[in-house]
């Protein structure tokens, strides 16, 4: 079998030292990134690029720090989100609601173990996932013709729209800007200048960090400058860091679910972490919450978007390695990460694509087992 | 105030669609064109963007969420901090400019004025020498502090 002699190979290159190394410097990067409101793993991962470039890393080095920094950062901000009710990106909305009501009840140590372990639950299942599903995937990408890539890029499109909440169009339109913005410079068939006003310096486009950043962080200051005197109450209570056995048995089934419902939905290219955190607790909620406890302090409450959003994290990176479209901003920013070093991960370049998929998998769980 | 928010970015939006559009119908093309031409695209999309912007005429958000006078205000400085930041960069250089934006958005969020100051400082000081030092990234040394003769 290919697919085992990869991951063999895949393991070779995860279980070096300096590939372990990189991967315990990503998820301590990502955790204290996560941790501050406002910055997430995008910020992490831009930061670092230039990093990556002047110290000539092997990109497989790259591709494990940066899951490294994703998968701590999808940790650290549940901690933010449970101690202080400051959910540091939008993927742990819903783990502020649950935990910070725990906290409030005195039992912030419970929730951050819950949070911990569902997070490695997540994770780890959804790498199994990964391993069984993302060779399929990529042996159907390889027949990708023009045909498919347009269905592909009209449900990536109109799965995108889902990410915009409450109002579809709206989010619609922020789509079409984003499209809009990608017509400045050369037209990639004609090579016509397209709203470049004459600026020789606009024929290239305009850079995707540049663009990320003033979407993201510039945008973040701004809305950071409403908050200025919300006091958030901060609980002294922190309660013994563990869970009993029995909150982990009660839990179980639901991680379960939250894992599953999170990979698929990660696959899904625009959906991501904060969805599948949103539908995962919403479903739990209608399976098994009969006495009313959701939102008043439930454990599993914390354990269902933890351990989705953190399955979101991986299936985010199935059509992200195998397709080249990615699942979520960070994936979108790892993929510019990599481009820079011409790899241009999709079907066009299957085997490189399946080197990388192999040396990534084995390090998440390294990588969530640090969390 | 509260119904009109959506609509007057539906107007905006709607004359950008109609600039987007005419400015588009003006490319010149080449010979060599493809079948579909670079017109057809920003046309596309323009059109989408101008039906859109009649959705939000016709049916805005009836309780946006509004900024207070207090918080317009510390919108408006903020963007201005950093149009000014990126006017200041090269004359200034990464020093100085940084240490300068720093001061500004930490007083704009009511920081207190001294440690303000000297947290800027330090901050820009910890960057610069981990993209100049650690990094071997060059950042604008700044044509002021060239003219002193310290570059």
């Amino acid at each position: 079998m290919d697919v085992i002699g990869y991951l063999g190979s895949g393991f070779a290159v995860a279980l070096q030292p300096f590939n372990l190394m990189m991967a315990l410097f990503g998820v301590f990067i990502g955790t204290a990134v996560g941790m501050l409101p406002g910055i997430g793993p995008v910020n992490g991962i831009v930061v670092l690029i230039p990093l990556t470039y002047a110290l000539h890393l092997p990109p497989e080095s790259v591709l494990i720090m940066f899951a490294g920094i994703y998968y701590g950062s999808q940790y650290g901000n549940s901690i933010s989100a449970i101690l202080l009710n400051v959910p540091g990106t939008s993927a742990a909305v819903v783990t502020a609601l649950e935990g910070h009501a725990m906290t409030l009840k005195g039992q912030a140590g419970p929730a951050l173990a819950m949070s911990a372990i569902a997070s490695f639950f997540g994770g780890t299942v959804s790498v199994i996932a990964l391993m069984l599903f993302a060779p399929l995937l990529a042996q159907w990408a390889i027949r990708f013709g023009p045909a498919e890539y347009f269905a592909l890029m009209v449900f990536a499109f109109s799965t995108l729209s889902s990410l915009s909440g409450s109002n579809l169009f709206k989010g619609l339109i922020a789509t079409i800007i984003g499209l809009m913005l990608a017509t400045v410079g050369l037209d990639p068939i004609s090579a016509v200048d397209r709203y470049t006003f004459g600026q020789l310096k606009l024929l290239d486009g305009l850079d995707f960090v540049v663009v990320v950043i003033g979407f993201f962080a510039i945008n973040e200051i701004l809305r950071l400058s409403q908050e200025i005197g919300a006091v958030h109450k901060l609980s002294t209570e922190l309660g013994r860091v563990m869970i009993t056995l029995q909150d982990f048995v009660r839990s179980f089934w639901t991680m379960v679910r939250g894992a599953l419902i999170g990979f698929f939905v990660g696959v899904l290219p625009g959906a991501g972490a904060t969805i599948a955190s949103f539908v995962s607790y919403t479903t739990e909620k209608r399976l098994i919450d009969r006495e009313g406890t959701f939102g008043k302090g439930d454990i599993r409450g914390v354990a269902s978007p933890e351990s989705a959003n953190n399955a979101a994290a991986n299936g985010a990176m199935i059509p992200l390695l195998t397709l080249g479209v990615p699942g979520s901003e960070t994936t979108a920013v790892m993929l510019g990460a990599l481009l820079g070093m011409n790899i241009i991960p999709g079907p066009s370049s299957f085997t490189t694509t399946l080197r990388f998929s192999g040396a990534w998998w084995p390090p998440c769980t390294s990588a969530t087992s640090c969390c | 105030m509260n119904r009109r928010s959506d609509r007057i970015i539906g107007v905006l939006l709607l004359l950008f669609a109609i600039w987007y559009g005419y400015t588009a119908l003006n490319l010149r093309t080449t010979l060599l064109t493809d079948p579909i031409g670079p017109k057809f695209f920003p046309l596309f999309l323009a059109t989408l963007m101008g039906l859109l912007s009649f959705y939000l005429l016709f049916k805005p958000d009836p309780d946006p969420e509004w900024p207070s006078r207090d918080e317009w205000v510390r919108i408006v400085l903020i963007t201005l901090t950093f149009i000014g930041y990126a006017y200041l960069m090269n004359p200034l250089g990464f020093i100085i400019a940084t240490t300068l934006e720093m001061i500004a958005l930490s007083l704009i969020f009511r920081g207190p004025l001294w440690p303000a100051v000297l947290s800027s400082f330090v901050f820009t000081l910890a960057l610069y020498g981990l993209f100049e030092i650690a990094l071997d990234l060059s950042l604008p040394t700044g044509q002021l502090i060239k003219m002193i003769g310290l570059g």
